[in-house]
């Protein structure tokens, strides 16, 4: 039989922000791809605050007048803050002390190529069907309602996208797959490329509230309203994010390690009141007059996994298929945009030159695992030493090193020396127990990076 | 009574502010300033940082420990033979 060109040049599995991000820089430079998106957009998603690092791909690919014209509430900075009980916290949450109140904003640093000093908190349902709609306006072909079964790699001229159509078997031939299916990991799955990770084990609980005062939890009312808040609480590596979505509607999570989770659904939802009154003027705030819950809770578990690899032949892993490990630092969606600025150029790369073999992504792939070990790195920290993450954000000789973590610039640096350096203090702090902070050691494991590298 | 000038005139004005702030008022030699409070997470930071700056010294990870942060005794005796080394070092130079 002669073989026939494929379908599409790029077959795309996924509509998430990593999968229209790829399909719009893709359709951008003249390829013909497809998208195939398991829902009918919009559908509501988690990962809905920002880093400044996502304006690079946003401005590559024209899209940031859309969105301004979207008046998602602008991000400028970020903040920490701990109840006053001073006592509760230095016994239970790994060290964070009364006074680790801690904020940023974004304008103390400037970063190359970003010239905002403000990134976006978005409601995913509208922001995800945006970017999309601006991929298909590039002439990427885009399926919704398409749920991908699998990628047949046998034949050795092109990857075949599986699916159904109501009791139809369908198939759609192309050169290159991309994973963008977000924690469903179809093709990590597939290949067995899924690593669980041994040291995270959270789980997420959350919620909108429209009328909540945001203010009640801000230092600086008038200026810090549209931050996103981290609030800890007095339960071991346990926080809420505060993640503004309108004037009055604001995003509400617990996030907890999951043995702390009930398995039935009325308890969890206990749990999230239980915890959030752990604060008392979060728990006011929420319950006050004027503020109501306006979605139903949903919760998220099993999340955090790293990938063996995250290319093959005639396949890329892009954002959450690839890796996940926390959302502490609001990165995920930042990296499923900066995983689709890099992959693109591979796979351009690879279309030019017909070699779709494994190492034809080897640049991406180098870029993404530096990055997210990086990424890795910090949360780490973060959960095992809490105090030196306040610590150097209130060191003027490590704070705007810390900010451009916080900033999403973590790909240049094989590590970045104030990684390095929180590392080292830890591994002190650690094998020491006569060191002064030991006690404050978060129980993660024993050796927080003896984490399971996949490469 | 304090030598003007002494490691401990100089280190007295910091431990009292973080007494203060925890409601302590008094401060013995031999207290334990983290049994106390005095002394929370973030304060060893900030001590090590205090120390560093006003005595122009440093201070290596493995040198945070119990043993010489615990009490303004200790701290003293811990300043004092850094700022002793350091002499020495400057001497044989
Ligand atoms: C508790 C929690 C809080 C978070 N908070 C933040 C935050 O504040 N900020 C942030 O940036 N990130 C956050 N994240 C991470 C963020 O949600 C993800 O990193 C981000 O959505 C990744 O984008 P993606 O495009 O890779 O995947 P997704 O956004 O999940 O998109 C994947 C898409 O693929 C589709 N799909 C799945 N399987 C198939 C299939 N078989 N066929 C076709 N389509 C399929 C899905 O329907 C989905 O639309 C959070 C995550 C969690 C769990």
């Amino acid at each position: 039989m002669k073989h026939s060109e494929p379908d599409f040049e790029v077959g795309i599995i996924g509509g998430g922000p990593a999968g229209s991000s790829m399909a719009a820089y893709l359709a951008k430079a003249g390829i013909n791809c497809v998208v195939f998106e398991r829902e009918i957009m919009p559908r509501p998603h988690v990962g809905e605050s920002l880093v400044p690092s996502s304006t690079r791909v946003f401005k590559e690919l024209n899209f940031l007048p859309k969105m301004e014209e979207a008046k998602f509430p602008h991000k400028f900075g970020a903040a920490w803050t701990a109840a006053s009980d001073a006592k509760v916290y230095d016994m239970d949450f790994g060290g964070v002390s009364a006074d680790c109140h801690v904020d940023v904003r974004f304008e103390e640093r400037d970063q190359p190529g970003v010239a905002q000093n403000y990134t976006y908190h978005v409601d995913r349902g509208k922001f995800d069907l945006m970017l999309l709609q601006h991929a298909s306006g590039f002439g990427a072909k885009v399926y919704e309602g398409v749920g991908v079964t699998g990628v047949d790699f046998t034949d050795p001229n092109h990857a075949a996208v599986k699916y159904s159509i109501g009791k139809k078997e369908m198939s759609t031939t192309c050169r290159v797959v991309v994973d963008a299916s977000g924690r469903k990991t179809l093709v990590g799955n597939q290949l067995k490329w899924r690593i669980q990770d041994p040291v995270f084990d959270q789980y997420a609980i959350h919620t909108w509230f429209d009328g909540y005062d945001r203010r009640v939890m801000a230092k600086r009312k008038e200026t810090m309203g549209d931050f996103i808040f981290i609030h800890f609480l007095p339960i071991t590596n346990t926080w809420v994010w505060q993640i503004p979505i309108t004037d009055t509607v604001t995003s509400i999570g617990v996030v907890t390690q999951k043995k702390n989770f009930a398995k039935s659904k009325e308890s969890r939802e206990k749990y999230f009141w239980e915890c959030i009154k752990s604060r008392p003027e979060l728990y006011e705030g929420l319950k006050a007059q004027g503020s109501q819950q306006i979605r139903a809770f949903k919760d998220e578990g099993d999340y955090s996994y790293a990938m063996r690899q995250l290319a093959g032949d005639r396949v890329v892993l892009v954002g959450d298929a690839g890796r996940f490990v926390d959302p502490i630092f609001s990165t995920g969606v930042s990296i499923a945009l900066n995983c689709s600025r890099f992959a693109h150029k591979d796979i351009i790369g690879a279309l030019e030159s017909g070699d779709f073999r494994r190492e034809a992504f080897n640049t991406y792939e180098s870029t993404i695992r530096r990055g997210t070990r990086n990424w890795y790195n910090f949360i780490t920290v973060y959960y095992r030493l809490n105090v030196l993450f306040t610590a150097f954000v209130q060191d003027p000789r490590y704070r705007l090193d810390v900010l451009k973590l916080l900033q999403g610039d973590v790909y240049d640096d094989a590590e970045p020396a104030v990684l390095t350096r929180m590392r080292s203090i830890v591994t002190e702090v650690e094998k020491n127990p006569k060191h002064s902070l030991h006690g404050f050691l978060g129980d993660l494991t024993a050796n927080a990076f003896a984490e399971a590298h996949s490469d | 009574m304090t030598e003007p000038g002494s490691i401990k005139a100089q280190l007295m004005p910091f431990v009292m502010e973080n007494a203060q702030s925890k409601g302590i008022n008094q401060v013995s030699d031999d207290d334990s300033l983290t049994a106390s409070g005095i002394i929370d997470s973030l304060g060893v930071f900030r001590l090590v940082s205090f120390l560093e700056e006003t005595f122009a010294v440093r201070i290596g990870d493995e040198e945070i420990v119990n043993d010489n942060f615990e009490s303004v005794r200790t701290i003293e005796k811990f300043v004092a033979a850094k700022l002793a080394a350091k002499g020495e070092k400057a001497a044989t130079r």
